[in-house]
Protein backbone atom coordinates (compact mmCIF):
# COMPACT_ATOMS: atom_id res chain seq x y z
CA UNK A 1 0.00 0.00 0.00
CA UNK A 2 2.98 2.46 0.89
CA UNK A 3 4.90 1.13 -2.21
CA UNK A 4 1.49 2.44 -4.54
CA UNK A 5 1.22 5.84 -2.76
CA UNK A 6 4.87 6.31 -3.56
CA UNK A 7 4.37 5.76 -7.73
CA UNK A 8 0.94 7.44 -7.89
CA UNK A 9 2.17 10.42 -6.47
CA UNK A 10 4.57 11.52 -8.96
CA UNK A 11 2.05 10.32 -11.48
CA UNK A 12 -0.49 12.58 -10.17
CA UNK A 13 1.87 15.72 -9.53
CA UNK A 14 2.94 15.84 -13.01
CA UNK A 15 -0.38 15.38 -14.54
CA UNK A 16 -1.92 18.63 -12.58
CA UNK A 17 1.46 20.35 -13.56
CA UNK A 18 0.58 19.57 -16.99
CA UNK A 19 -2.93 20.51 -16.69
CA UNK A 20 -1.99 23.92 -14.65
CA UNK A 21 0.38 24.49 -17.83
CA UNK A 22 -2.89 23.65 -20.10
CA UNK A 23 -4.82 25.98 -17.71
CA UNK A 24 -2.05 28.83 -18.07
CA UNK A 25 -1.93 28.69 -21.67
CA UNK A 26 -5.58 28.96 -22.56
CA UNK A 27 -6.34 31.58 -20.37
CA UNK A 28 -3.51 33.40 -21.75
CA UNK A 29 -5.11 32.40 -25.65
CA UNK A 30 -8.10 33.89 -24.04
CA UNK A 31 -6.63 37.22 -22.78
CA UNK A 32 -4.35 37.32 -26.07
CA UNK A 33 -7.67 37.03 -28.39
CA UNK A 34 -9.98 40.10 -26.38
CA UNK A 35 -7.54 41.93 -25.72
CA UNK A 36 -7.75 45.21 -27.70
CA UNK A 37 -6.38 45.51 -30.83
CA UNK A 38 -2.78 47.52 -31.49
CA UNK A 39 -5.39 50.28 -33.81
CA UNK A 40 -7.76 50.31 -30.89
CA UNK A 41 -5.26 50.82 -28.16
CA UNK A 42 -3.17 53.56 -30.10
CA UNK A 43 -6.53 55.23 -31.99
CA UNK A 44 -6.41 59.03 -31.98
CA UNK A 45 -8.40 61.00 -28.77
CA UNK A 46 -11.40 62.52 -30.68
CA UNK A 47 -13.46 65.39 -29.11
CA UNK A 48 -16.33 65.08 -31.59
CA UNK A 49 -18.59 68.46 -31.48
CA UNK A 50 -21.95 70.12 -33.30
CA UNK A 51 -21.82 72.92 -35.86
CA UNK A 52 -22.36 74.98 -33.21
CA UNK A 53 -19.53 73.80 -31.19
CA UNK A 54 -16.21 74.58 -29.95
CA UNK A 55 -14.27 71.65 -29.88
CA UNK A 56 -11.13 71.04 -27.45
CA UNK A 57 -8.21 69.32 -28.30
CA UNK A 58 -4.91 68.76 -26.11
CA UNK A 59 -3.30 71.60 -28.37
CA UNK A 60 -6.23 73.06 -30.09
CA UNK A 61 -9.54 74.61 -30.59
CA UNK A 62 -11.69 74.21 -33.28
CA UNK A 63 -15.13 75.95 -34.41
CA UNK A 64 -16.88 75.62 -37.57
CA UNK A 65 -17.85 79.27 -39.04
CA UNK A 66 -19.68 77.90 -42.20
CA UNK A 67 -19.39 75.76 -45.39
CA UNK A 68 -19.92 76.16 -48.95
CA UNK A 69 -19.07 74.54 -52.22
CA UNK A 70 -19.14 74.50 -55.92
CA UNK A 71 -17.76 72.70 -58.49
CA UNK A 72 -14.87 74.79 -59.43
CA UNK A 73 -12.16 76.20 -57.58
CA UNK A 74 -9.69 78.72 -59.21
CA UNK A 75 -6.05 78.59 -57.24
CA UNK A 76 -2.62 80.03 -58.42
CA UNK A 77 -3.93 80.93 -61.69
CA UNK A 78 -5.11 77.34 -62.57
CA UNK A 79 -8.94 76.16 -62.07
CA UNK A 80 -9.62 73.01 -60.94
CA UNK A 81 -12.84 71.18 -61.79
CA UNK A 82 -13.66 68.04 -59.49
CA UNK A 83 -15.14 65.03 -60.92
CA UNK A 84 -16.85 65.26 -57.50
CA UNK A 85 -17.93 68.55 -56.09
CA UNK A 86 -16.06 70.78 -53.54
CA UNK A 87 -16.72 71.37 -50.27
CA UNK A 88 -15.19 74.32 -48.38
CA UNK A 89 -14.92 74.63 -44.62
CA UNK A 90 -14.32 77.79 -42.99
CA UNK A 91 -13.11 77.17 -39.04
CA UNK A 92 -11.64 78.69 -36.54
CA UNK A 93 -8.45 77.46 -34.80
CA UNK A 94 -7.03 78.49 -31.57
CA UNK A 95 -3.72 77.34 -30.44
CA UNK A 96 -4.03 75.98 -26.30
CA UNK A 97 -0.94 76.28 -24.94
CA UNK A 98 1.80 76.89 -27.25
CA UNK A 99 2.48 77.77 -30.74
CA UNK A 100 0.37 75.19 -33.06
CA UNK A 101 0.13 74.17 -36.75
CA UNK A 102 -2.38 72.12 -38.04
CA UNK A 103 -1.73 69.87 -40.65
CA UNK A 104 -4.48 67.53 -40.97
CA UNK A 105 -8.14 68.03 -42.29
CA UNK A 106 -10.12 65.35 -43.35
CA UNK A 107 -14.28 65.10 -43.99
CA UNK A 108 -15.37 61.74 -42.90
CA UNK A 109 -18.29 60.53 -44.29
CA UNK A 110 -21.64 58.24 -43.00
CA UNK A 111 -19.85 55.09 -44.01
CA UNK A 112 -16.80 56.14 -41.95
CA UNK A 113 -14.50 57.28 -45.36
CA UNK A 114 -11.96 59.47 -44.71
CA UNK A 115 -11.46 62.46 -47.51
CA UNK A 116 -7.99 64.13 -46.92
CA UNK A 117 -8.06 67.79 -47.38
CA UNK A 118 -7.36 68.06 -51.65
CA UNK A 119 -3.68 68.54 -52.48
CA UNK A 120 -4.63 69.95 -55.86
CA UNK A 121 -4.95 73.44 -54.57
CA UNK A 122 -2.77 76.18 -52.44
CA UNK A 123 -4.43 75.32 -48.88
CA UNK A 124 -2.77 78.51 -46.30
CA UNK A 125 -5.26 77.18 -43.54
CA UNK A 126 -2.91 73.92 -43.14
CA UNK A 127 0.21 73.81 -41.64
CA UNK A 128 1.75 77.22 -42.99
CA UNK A 129 0.11 79.16 -40.31
CA UNK A 130 1.68 79.12 -36.74
CA UNK A 131 -1.42 79.50 -34.22
CA UNK A 132 -0.28 81.60 -31.17
CA UNK A 133 -2.07 80.30 -27.59
CA UNK A 134 -5.31 82.36 -27.28
CA UNK A 135 -5.26 84.03 -30.74
CA UNK A 136 -8.08 82.88 -33.02
CA UNK A 137 -7.21 82.41 -37.04
CA UNK A 138 -10.30 81.81 -39.44
CA UNK A 139 -9.12 79.43 -42.00
CA UNK A 140 -10.89 77.64 -44.83
CA UNK A 141 -10.21 74.39 -46.10
CA UNK A 142 -11.32 73.03 -49.44
CA UNK A 143 -11.90 68.72 -50.13
CA UNK A 144 -13.04 67.13 -52.57
CA UNK A 145 -16.21 64.27 -52.21
CA UNK A 146 -18.51 62.19 -54.91
CA UNK A 147 -21.41 63.89 -55.10
CA UNK A 148 -23.26 61.07 -54.02
CA UNK A 149 -21.26 60.66 -50.63
CA UNK A 150 -23.23 59.08 -48.21
CA UNK A 151 -24.10 61.70 -45.08
CA UNK A 152 -23.78 63.27 -42.39
CA UNK A 153 -20.02 64.96 -43.16
CA UNK A 154 -18.06 65.50 -40.25
CA UNK A 155 -14.39 67.92 -40.37
CA UNK A 156 -11.54 66.13 -38.57
CA UNK A 157 -8.68 68.26 -37.58
CA UNK A 158 -5.63 67.09 -35.84
CA UNK A 159 -1.44 68.66 -35.97
CA UNK A 160 0.16 65.81 -37.28
CA UNK A 161 -0.23 65.16 -41.40
CA UNK A 162 0.12 61.48 -41.03
CA UNK A 163 0.65 59.87 -37.46
CA UNK A 164 -2.32 60.29 -35.66
CA UNK A 165 -1.73 57.67 -33.03
CA UNK A 166 -2.54 58.50 -29.81
CA UNK A 167 -3.17 62.26 -30.83
CA UNK A 168 -5.73 64.87 -30.11
CA UNK A 169 -7.95 65.16 -32.83
CA UNK A 170 -11.22 67.34 -33.31
CA UNK A 171 -14.43 66.12 -35.21
CA UNK A 172 -16.90 68.42 -36.18
CA UNK A 173 -19.96 67.67 -37.70
CA UNK A 174 -20.99 70.04 -40.58
CA UNK A 175 -24.38 70.96 -41.68
CA UNK A 176 -24.57 69.54 -45.12
CA UNK A 177 -27.09 68.21 -46.60
CA UNK A 178 -27.94 66.18 -50.49
CA UNK A 179 -29.81 69.29 -51.26
CA UNK A 180 -26.52 71.44 -50.79
CA UNK A 181 -24.20 69.20 -52.35
CA UNK A 182 -26.62 68.94 -55.68
CA UNK A 183 -26.78 72.60 -55.98
CA UNK A 184 -23.15 72.68 -55.74
CA UNK A 185 -22.34 70.57 -58.32
CA UNK A 186 -23.96 72.40 -60.69
CA UNK A 187 -22.70 75.37 -59.54
CA UNK A 188 -19.78 76.27 -61.92
CA UNK A 189 -18.67 79.39 -60.70
CA UNK A 190 -15.27 79.61 -59.95
CA UNK A 191 -14.47 80.22 -55.92
CA UNK A 192 -11.40 80.83 -54.19
CA UNK A 193 -9.95 79.93 -51.00
CA UNK A 194 -9.77 82.73 -48.50
CA UNK A 195 -6.21 83.60 -46.96
CA UNK A 196 -5.92 82.94 -43.24
CA UNK A 197 -7.27 85.82 -41.26
CA UNK A 198 -6.78 86.51 -37.08
CA UNK A 199 -10.42 86.28 -35.97
CA UNK A 200 -10.63 90.04 -34.99
CA UNK A 201 -9.64 91.56 -37.99
CA UNK A 202 -11.81 89.04 -40.41
CA UNK A 203 -14.10 90.70 -42.55
CA UNK A 204 -16.19 87.68 -42.70
CA UNK A 205 -16.49 87.20 -38.69
CA UNK A 206 -19.93 88.46 -38.95
CA UNK A 207 -20.87 85.91 -41.87
CA UNK A 208 -20.82 83.06 -39.31
CA UNK A 209 -23.47 80.96 -40.50
CA UNK A 210 -24.33 79.44 -37.20
CA UNK A 211 -25.41 81.58 -34.61
CA UNK A 212 -23.52 82.06 -31.40
CA UNK A 213 -23.24 79.09 -29.42
CA UNK A 214 -25.58 78.47 -26.62
CA UNK A 215 -24.21 77.23 -23.20
CA UNK A 216 -23.56 73.99 -23.31
CA UNK A 217 -22.83 73.31 -26.67
CA UNK A 218 -19.04 72.97 -25.93
CA UNK A 219 -17.91 69.38 -26.54
CA UNK A 220 -16.57 67.24 -24.38
CA UNK A 221 -13.74 65.17 -25.20
CA UNK A 222 -14.43 61.41 -25.54
CA UNK A 223 -11.02 59.45 -26.28
CA UNK A 224 -12.22 55.81 -26.26
CA UNK A 225 -15.49 57.11 -27.40
CA UNK A 226 -17.97 55.80 -30.21
CA UNK A 227 -20.93 58.42 -30.30
CA UNK A 228 -20.94 61.01 -32.41
CA UNK A 229 -22.85 63.89 -31.57
CA UNK A 230 -24.32 65.86 -34.17
CA UNK A 231 -26.03 69.67 -34.39
CA UNK A 232 -29.90 69.00 -34.07
CA UNK A 233 -31.20 72.30 -34.21
CA UNK A 234 -28.14 74.58 -35.32
CA UNK A 235 -28.55 76.40 -38.13
CA UNK A 236 -27.68 74.60 -41.61
CA UNK A 237 -25.78 76.53 -44.32
CA UNK A 238 -28.26 76.24 -47.76
CA UNK A 239 -26.56 78.59 -50.05
CA UNK A 240 -23.26 80.60 -49.18
CA UNK A 241 -22.58 83.15 -51.94
CA UNK A 242 -19.65 83.17 -53.93
CA UNK A 243 -17.03 85.87 -52.96
CA UNK A 244 -13.94 86.52 -55.24
CA UNK A 245 -11.18 87.22 -54.30
CA UNK A 246 -12.32 87.18 -50.62
CA UNK A 247 -14.93 84.60 -49.71
CA UNK A 248 -16.97 84.88 -47.42
CA UNK A 249 -19.93 82.97 -45.42
CA UNK A 250 -23.26 83.35 -44.85
CA UNK A 251 -26.43 81.64 -43.31
CA UNK A 252 -29.44 81.22 -44.58
CA UNK A 253 -31.49 80.92 -41.94
CA UNK B 1 24.56 -8.16 -45.69
CA UNK B 2 24.08 -8.49 -41.88
CA UNK B 3 26.82 -6.42 -41.69
CA UNK B 4 25.75 -3.52 -44.04
CA UNK B 5 22.08 -3.33 -41.94
CA UNK B 6 24.59 -3.26 -38.60
CA UNK B 7 26.05 -0.07 -40.39
CA UNK B 8 22.89 1.54 -41.28
CA UNK B 9 21.56 1.03 -37.91
CA UNK B 10 24.20 2.17 -36.08
CA UNK B 11 24.73 5.42 -38.10
CA UNK B 12 23.85 8.43 -36.87
CA UNK B 13 19.81 9.35 -37.00
CA UNK B 14 21.09 12.63 -38.91
CA UNK B 15 22.14 11.06 -41.61
CA UNK B 16 19.03 9.46 -42.61
CA UNK B 17 17.55 12.81 -42.41
CA UNK B 18 19.88 13.93 -44.72
CA UNK B 19 18.89 11.05 -47.09
CA UNK B 20 15.06 11.01 -46.74
CA UNK B 21 15.52 15.54 -48.00
CA UNK B 22 17.61 14.33 -50.85
CA UNK B 23 15.24 12.01 -52.39
CA UNK B 24 12.15 14.80 -51.30
CA UNK B 25 14.08 17.04 -53.34
CA UNK B 26 14.62 14.58 -56.09
CA UNK B 27 11.14 13.89 -56.49
CA UNK B 28 9.82 17.29 -56.37
CA UNK B 29 12.46 18.11 -58.86
CA UNK B 30 11.10 15.50 -61.50
CA UNK B 31 7.67 16.89 -61.47
CA UNK B 32 8.76 20.67 -62.36
CA UNK B 33 9.06 21.86 -58.61
CA UNK B 34 12.41 23.47 -59.80
CA UNK B 35 10.57 24.69 -62.94
CA UNK B 36 10.16 28.87 -63.34
CA UNK B 37 6.97 30.17 -62.10
CA UNK B 38 4.96 31.13 -64.95
CA UNK B 39 3.25 35.12 -64.37
CA UNK B 40 -0.12 34.43 -63.34
CA UNK B 41 -1.70 38.01 -63.71
CA UNK B 42 -4.40 38.46 -66.15
CA UNK B 43 -3.41 40.14 -69.55
CA UNK B 44 -5.94 43.23 -69.65
CA UNK B 45 -6.94 45.34 -72.92
CA UNK B 46 -6.84 49.00 -73.45
CA UNK B 47 -9.70 50.42 -71.73
CA UNK B 48 -10.37 47.66 -69.56
CA UNK B 49 -11.25 48.13 -65.66
CA UNK B 50 -9.22 45.87 -63.56
CA UNK B 51 -10.93 46.29 -60.19
CA UNK B 52 -9.24 45.07 -57.17
CA UNK B 53 -7.67 46.84 -53.64
CA UNK B 54 -7.34 49.59 -52.98
CA UNK B 55 -7.61 50.78 -56.21
CA UNK B 56 -9.52 49.87 -59.70
CA UNK B 57 -7.67 50.93 -62.68
CA UNK B 58 -8.11 51.78 -66.30
CA UNK B 59 -5.29 52.31 -68.73
CA UNK B 60 -6.43 54.03 -71.86
CA UNK B 61 -3.94 55.28 -73.78
CA UNK B 62 0.49 55.89 -73.70
CA UNK B 63 1.52 58.72 -74.95
CA UNK B 64 4.59 60.31 -75.88
CA UNK B 65 4.23 64.26 -75.35
CA UNK B 66 6.53 67.22 -74.91
CA UNK B 67 7.19 69.98 -71.73
CA UNK B 68 4.22 69.89 -69.50
CA UNK B 69 5.42 73.81 -68.07
CA UNK B 70 4.47 75.41 -66.05
CA UNK B 71 3.34 72.43 -63.66
CA UNK B 72 6.14 69.68 -64.55
CA UNK B 73 9.34 70.13 -65.98
CA UNK B 74 11.73 68.06 -67.23
CA UNK B 75 15.42 67.80 -66.28
CA UNK B 76 16.46 67.62 -69.58
CA UNK B 77 14.56 70.20 -71.99
CA UNK B 78 15.46 68.14 -74.82
CA UNK B 79 13.60 65.06 -73.58
CA UNK B 80 10.34 64.12 -73.59
CA UNK B 81 7.41 62.68 -71.40
CA UNK B 82 6.24 58.68 -71.95
CA UNK B 83 2.18 59.14 -70.30
CA UNK B 84 0.70 56.33 -69.66
CA UNK B 85 -3.11 57.43 -69.12
CA UNK B 86 -5.47 55.97 -66.80
CA UNK B 87 -8.22 56.36 -65.42
CA UNK B 88 -8.55 55.61 -60.94
CA UNK B 89 -10.61 54.88 -58.14
CA UNK B 90 -9.54 54.34 -54.55
CA UNK B 91 -11.45 51.67 -52.97
CA UNK B 92 -10.18 51.94 -49.95
CA UNK B 93 -11.92 53.70 -47.21
CA UNK B 94 -9.52 56.89 -47.10
CA UNK B 95 -7.79 58.76 -49.31
CA UNK B 96 -4.40 57.23 -50.79
CA UNK B 97 -1.05 59.34 -50.93
CA UNK B 98 1.15 55.77 -52.79
CA UNK B 99 -0.32 57.15 -55.99
CA UNK B 100 2.84 56.16 -58.05
CA UNK B 101 2.77 52.75 -57.04
CA UNK B 102 -0.13 51.72 -59.38
CA UNK B 103 1.40 51.41 -61.84
CA UNK B 104 4.79 50.09 -63.41
CA UNK B 105 5.81 50.57 -66.73
CA UNK B 106 8.51 47.91 -67.87
CA UNK B 107 11.04 48.26 -70.01
CA UNK B 108 10.91 51.74 -71.25
CA UNK B 109 14.18 52.75 -74.03
CA UNK B 110 15.74 55.85 -73.07
CA UNK B 111 14.19 56.07 -69.43
CA UNK B 112 15.61 59.09 -67.08
CA UNK B 113 16.09 56.48 -63.96
CA UNK B 114 14.27 58.49 -61.08
CA UNK B 115 16.32 56.62 -58.35
CA UNK B 116 17.23 53.13 -58.34
CA UNK B 117 15.50 50.30 -58.37
CA UNK B 118 17.44 47.53 -59.51
CA UNK B 119 16.45 46.24 -63.06
CA UNK B 120 12.88 46.34 -62.06
CA UNK B 121 10.27 48.40 -63.54
CA UNK B 122 10.55 51.91 -63.25
CA UNK B 123 8.38 53.92 -60.83
CA UNK B 124 6.50 57.01 -62.47
CA UNK B 125 8.49 60.49 -61.57
CA UNK B 126 5.70 62.38 -61.88
CA UNK B 127 1.45 62.16 -61.73
CA UNK B 128 -0.41 64.73 -62.52
CA UNK B 129 -4.30 65.24 -63.22
CA UNK B 130 -4.92 65.60 -66.87
CA UNK B 131 -7.51 68.12 -66.47
CA UNK B 132 -4.99 70.66 -65.03
CA UNK B 133 -2.00 69.39 -65.07
CA UNK B 134 -1.80 69.35 -60.76
CA UNK B 135 0.32 67.36 -59.45
CA UNK B 136 -1.59 64.47 -57.79
CA UNK B 137 -0.31 64.34 -53.86
CA UNK B 138 -3.70 62.33 -53.23
CA UNK B 139 -6.89 60.16 -54.29
CA UNK B 140 -9.48 60.18 -52.80
CA UNK B 141 -12.36 57.33 -51.97
CA UNK B 142 -15.17 56.78 -55.06
CA UNK B 143 -13.70 59.97 -56.90
CA UNK B 144 -12.75 57.87 -60.57
CA UNK B 145 -9.77 60.77 -61.63
CA UNK B 146 -7.96 60.40 -65.46
CA UNK B 147 -4.36 60.95 -64.47
CA UNK B 148 -1.01 60.71 -66.49
CA UNK B 149 1.95 58.81 -64.89
CA UNK B 150 5.28 60.75 -66.15
CA UNK B 151 8.21 59.15 -67.13
CA UNK B 152 11.39 61.35 -68.42
CA UNK B 153 12.61 59.84 -71.84
CA UNK B 154 15.58 60.47 -73.96
CA UNK B 155 15.13 62.24 -77.43
CA UNK B 156 15.94 59.29 -79.59
CA UNK B 157 13.62 56.83 -77.68
CA UNK B 158 10.30 56.80 -79.43
CA UNK B 159 8.69 53.13 -78.48
CA UNK B 160 6.36 52.00 -80.69
CA UNK B 161 4.38 49.79 -77.79
CA UNK B 162 5.25 49.76 -73.93
CA UNK B 163 4.14 46.70 -71.32
CA UNK B 164 2.14 48.08 -68.16
CA UNK B 165 1.82 46.44 -64.99
CA UNK B 166 -0.85 47.20 -63.21
CA UNK B 167 -0.24 47.17 -59.19
CA UNK B 168 -2.49 46.03 -56.19
CA UNK B 169 -1.87 45.69 -52.55
CA UNK B 170 -2.78 43.26 -49.87
CA UNK B 171 -4.69 44.65 -46.55
CA UNK B 172 -2.99 42.53 -43.29
CA UNK B 173 -1.37 43.21 -40.30
CA UNK B 174 2.27 44.49 -40.32
CA UNK B 175 4.46 41.44 -38.90
CA UNK B 176 6.93 44.74 -38.15
CA UNK B 177 4.60 46.91 -36.52
CA UNK B 178 1.56 44.62 -35.90
CA UNK B 179 -0.73 47.55 -37.17
CA UNK B 180 -3.13 46.65 -40.09
CA UNK B 181 -1.35 47.71 -43.45
CA UNK B 182 -1.48 48.13 -47.24
CA UNK B 183 1.65 45.40 -47.94
CA UNK B 184 2.88 43.56 -50.54
CA UNK B 185 2.65 45.84 -53.40
CA UNK B 186 2.50 42.98 -56.65
CA UNK B 187 1.57 43.29 -60.39
CA UNK B 188 -2.44 42.69 -60.77
CA UNK B 189 -2.60 43.08 -64.12
CA UNK B 190 -0.32 43.12 -67.11
CA UNK B 191 -1.51 44.69 -70.54
CA UNK B 192 0.91 46.01 -73.91
CA UNK B 193 -0.01 48.83 -74.98
CA UNK B 194 0.13 51.17 -78.28
CA UNK B 195 2.05 54.60 -77.72
CA UNK B 196 0.62 57.16 -79.86
CA UNK B 197 3.71 60.26 -80.67
CA UNK B 198 1.64 63.10 -79.40
CA UNK B 199 4.41 65.44 -79.02
CA UNK B 200 3.70 67.74 -82.14
CA UNK B 201 0.34 68.23 -80.14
Amino acid sequence: MADGATTTRPVVRRLGTAALVLAALAIGGVISNFKPSDETQQRPFITRGGPEATVHTRSFDAKVLGVRGGEVIGSAGYVHESKGVWVIVKVQLTANHEPTRVFYAALRDGTERIFEASGRVTQDGLGGRNLQPGIPVDVEIAFEVPTEVPLDLSLRLATDSLDHRMDGMAEIGLPITRDDLTKWKSDKETMRLARPTWAGSSPSASTSPTSTPSPGTSATSTPSSTTTPKGTTSPRVTKSPRVTPTPSVRSSS
Amino acid sequence: MSGVMGRIARAPMQWFLYGVGGLALAVSAAFGGFAPVEKTEPVLKVGEVNAGTPWNVKITAVRLVKDLEPQISLKDKADHWLAVIAEVEITDVESRHDIRDIVLAKDIPGVLHYEFNGNGPELAREVVVTSDGTRVEALHPGLTEKVAFLWEVKPDSVPTKIEVEIMGKTYRESSLTGLMEWLDLAPRAVLTVPVEDKRNG
